[in-house]
């Protein structure tokens, strides 16, 4: 950002589709109709003038939220801040705006570097942008002379004829025709130049205002505001499916990020956060899943038998505390044993989270096939219980919503409570949440870290935040409203806030000292 | 603008029936259809193709000349550009833009300022000079690049049975 000192606000309800990047670029010619609007000059000046464009950023409010060091930007942000990039440079470098956007986009966006190499060696930055900077305008024919436009064929007076600053003449409707054939192929349309064989020069942005309709402009100006956040580094689109907006990132910090629509990602892939793992760690095990996936659907299937009856079961929420609707019987859906035995009374609540390379250790003899089963076996432990924390993450999203309905529900049965007094529910929604996120990469990390003090040191720490978590899950899905303990809600929400941090914070500094 | 490109394909076979251009002549398949044309090209001079007699379509869409047209040899042809069914691949018959697959600069590529009559020189000279880069008949390619004395062989076949074929 420029300007650091402003601040960028998110409105909710843009998407790319219906914003329209109208600029101004002080071009005397606002229509885009048919031929026929020109003056008598010989050259149409597109002067553009500081004052002219100043105007245009006072009324946007663009905002940057204080707390945090990255900005969530919708899509009329981006168009802004695109534009207000444009400006500055134009402003920096005195290069006419179309100018200044075509040489920030040579240069990724990346404007200091811009900066630096202009002041240094002007005429290769304007070479290595195929833009004449001595000749921004576009001209007209001459008026007392009949000219034929190359492409229909037609004969024009020479007033009505276009060309960039080539003066390779094409009559209005042609060059028209041209750059919206351009624009509808797509984003490359930002790179056309003039229509003439080995004809170098760059398509000036002004030009393509000028001359197209509104809805061909309007997709241009799209194009730009894709290529200001796919070409720079530190800008990044928000994954969530019809957010539509970016996050703005200093340099410096490549961790999670969270857009403004809640979505949490990280910086660096651009996939869901998935912390305590790495980027690299990741790919790996997105790699691995996709290769063992065959070995692995049968494990990931949505139903098990219940251990006592043997009828299946569909697990239809996110709480791992299952309970047989035929026999009642009561067990854990990860191991399938009796949930007795995860009472916190036999010192492991959730036992099921660790996995045991002794019980297999003891063989003298390995063969080839015995190794791969025992790290398939290994796999499997930590992909099942990936899979299911995964799976119970999907269902508690949907909570998210019911969560809106409870809190209404209990502001009408007790009309003394207010708003603020059932926001914990929202609260202790979105803590589910973000440790059932981190549970489920918790398990790509565990699966990657060689065995040792640090790794059960992690098994610990893992196993208390799923217990927490466990049971924040419980309540809120099978507790009848009207029945919330508020007070063990929000001690339960706090203490699984404070196991996540701490996770987070053992994986990430102290805990481990040295990973492969 | 379909009706730009009915009217500037009408001036572009009137002008090429006016003044002929050597080395080619072109028509309407339909006579009520300026969208398919009918072309025959003389085989160059001191070319493998001298004598040969070949006849061709050029079908244009209604975004023309903003798109280019596509264009078929009738006349079975040996070319490591055209296709076995006769498609001719050059890259001035591509879209405008960057190419998928990395061969060609924009700058050889379609523009509106090309047309029927650029089409046709630029297949008559490519009938000399192929690209083997981007073959679309990838065993004349290898037969061109590998054992050019086949390839003039056969070539020579074709050129003889295209005459026959008149």
């Amino acid at each position: 950002m420029s300007k650091s000192n402003k601040k960028i606000q998110s409105p909710q309800s843009d998407s790319m589709d219906d914003t329209d990047g109208d600029i101004d670029y002080g071009s005397d010619e606002g229509g885009s109709d048919e031929e026929g609007d020109f003056d008598e000059d010989e050259d149409i000046e597109i002067e553009i003038e500081g004052e002219e464009t100043d105007g245009i950023y006072d009324d946007t409010d663009l905002n940057r939220s204080k707390n945090s060091d990255f900005t969530s930007l919708s899509a009329e942000d981006l168009i802004n801040s695109q534009q207000e990039q444009v400006i500055h440079c134009h402003e920096v470098l005195g290069v006419p705006l179309g100018i200044a956007g075509a040489l920030l986009r040579a240069y990724a966006w990346d404007k200091e570097k811009l900066f630096l190499d202009f002041f240094d060696n002007r005429d290769k930055v304007i070479k290595k942008a195929n833009v004449n900077l001595n000749d921004y305008v576009f001209h007209k024919g001459d008026a007392k002379k009949e000219m034929t436009c190359p492409v229909c064929y037609d004969d024009y007076n020479g007033g009505l004829m276009l060309s960039l600053s080539c003066k390779h003449f094409l009559c209005r409707r042609c060059m028209k025709d041209y750059l919206e054939v351009e624009i509808k192929d797509g984003p490359a349309c930002l790179h056309a130049k003039c229509p003439y064989p080995k004809c170098n020069v760059l398509v000036d942005e002004t030009l393509v205002k000028d001359i197209v309709d509104k809805k061909h402009y309007s997709t241009y100006s799209k194009f730009i505001a894709r290529s200001f956040v796919d070409d720079n580094p530190r800008i990044k689109w928000c994954p969530a499916p019809d957010c539509g907006r970016a996050v703005y990132c200093p340099e410096g910090i490549t961790d999670t990020v969270t857009c403004t629509c809640s979505c949490k990602f990280c910086f660096q892939c651009g996939k869901e956060s998935h912390v305590p793992c790495s980027c690299s760690e990741l790919v790996k095990w997105l790699k691995k899943e996709k290769d063992e996936s065959e070995t692995a659907t049968w494990l990931t299937a949505n139903t098990k038998d219940c251990p006592k009856c043997n009828r299946s079961i569909e697990k239809n929420g996110g709480c791992n505390h299952m309970t047989c609707s035929l026999c009642k019987y009561e067990f854990c859906w990860v191991c399938m044993e009796d949930w007795k035995d995860h009472s916190s009374g036999t010192g492991g609540y959730y036992k099921c989270n660790r996995y045991k390379p002794e019980e297999l250790a003891g063989r003298t003899k390995e063969t080839d096939r015995e190794t791969a089963r025992r790290e398939l076996q290994k796999y499997m432990h930590y992909f099942k219980r990936y899979a299911n924390h995964d799976k119970s993450q999907k269902l508690e999203k949907q909570l998210r919503e019911k969560a809106q309905d409870k809190m209404k529900e209990l502001t009408q049965i007790n009309k003394y409570s207010s708003w603020v007094d059932v926001e914990y529910i929202q609260k202790a929604v979105q803590t589910l949440i973000d440790c059932r996120g981190s549970l489920k990469y918790t398990y790509v990390y565990g699966y990657y870290l060689d065995e040792g003090q640090e790794k059960n040191l992690f098994e610990y720490l893992q196993e208390d935040l799923e217990r927490v978590t466990e049971r924040l899950s419980e309540i809120l899905e099978s507790t009848p409203v009207e029945q919330f303990d508020r007070d063990e809600i929000i001690a339960t929400t706090r203490s699984a806030a404070t196991r996540l941090q701490h996770l987070l914070e053992g994986s990430s500094n102290g805990l481990v000292v040295e990973r492969k | 603008m379909s009706n730009h490109a009915a009217l500037r394909l009408g001036k572009e076979l009137s002008e090429l029936q006016k003044n002929p251009v050597e080395g080619f002549s072109a028509g309407l398949v339909d006579d009520s259809n300026l969208f398919e044309w009918e072309v025959f090209i003389v085989g160059p001079p001191d070319t493998l193709y001298e004598g040969g007699f070949f006849r061709a379509t050029l079908k244009f869409t209604d975004e023309y000349p903003n798109k280019p047209p596509v264009m078929h040899f009738l006349t079975p042809m040996w070319h490591p550009n055209i296709y076995k069914d006769g498609k001719v691949c050059i890259s001035i018959l591509h879209p405008p833009g960057d190419d998928e697959y990395g061969y060609e600069k924009s700058s050889e590529r379609w523009l509106p300022i090309h047309s029927a009559e650029s089409v046709l020189i630029s297949v008559i000279s490519m009938l000399s000079a192929p690209n083997d880069e981007s073959p679309a008949n990838i065993d004349a390619a290898k037969q061109w690049r590998e054992q050019k004395d086949e390839y003039k062989k056969k070539v020579k076949q074709f050129v003889r049975k295209s005459q026959e074929e008149m």
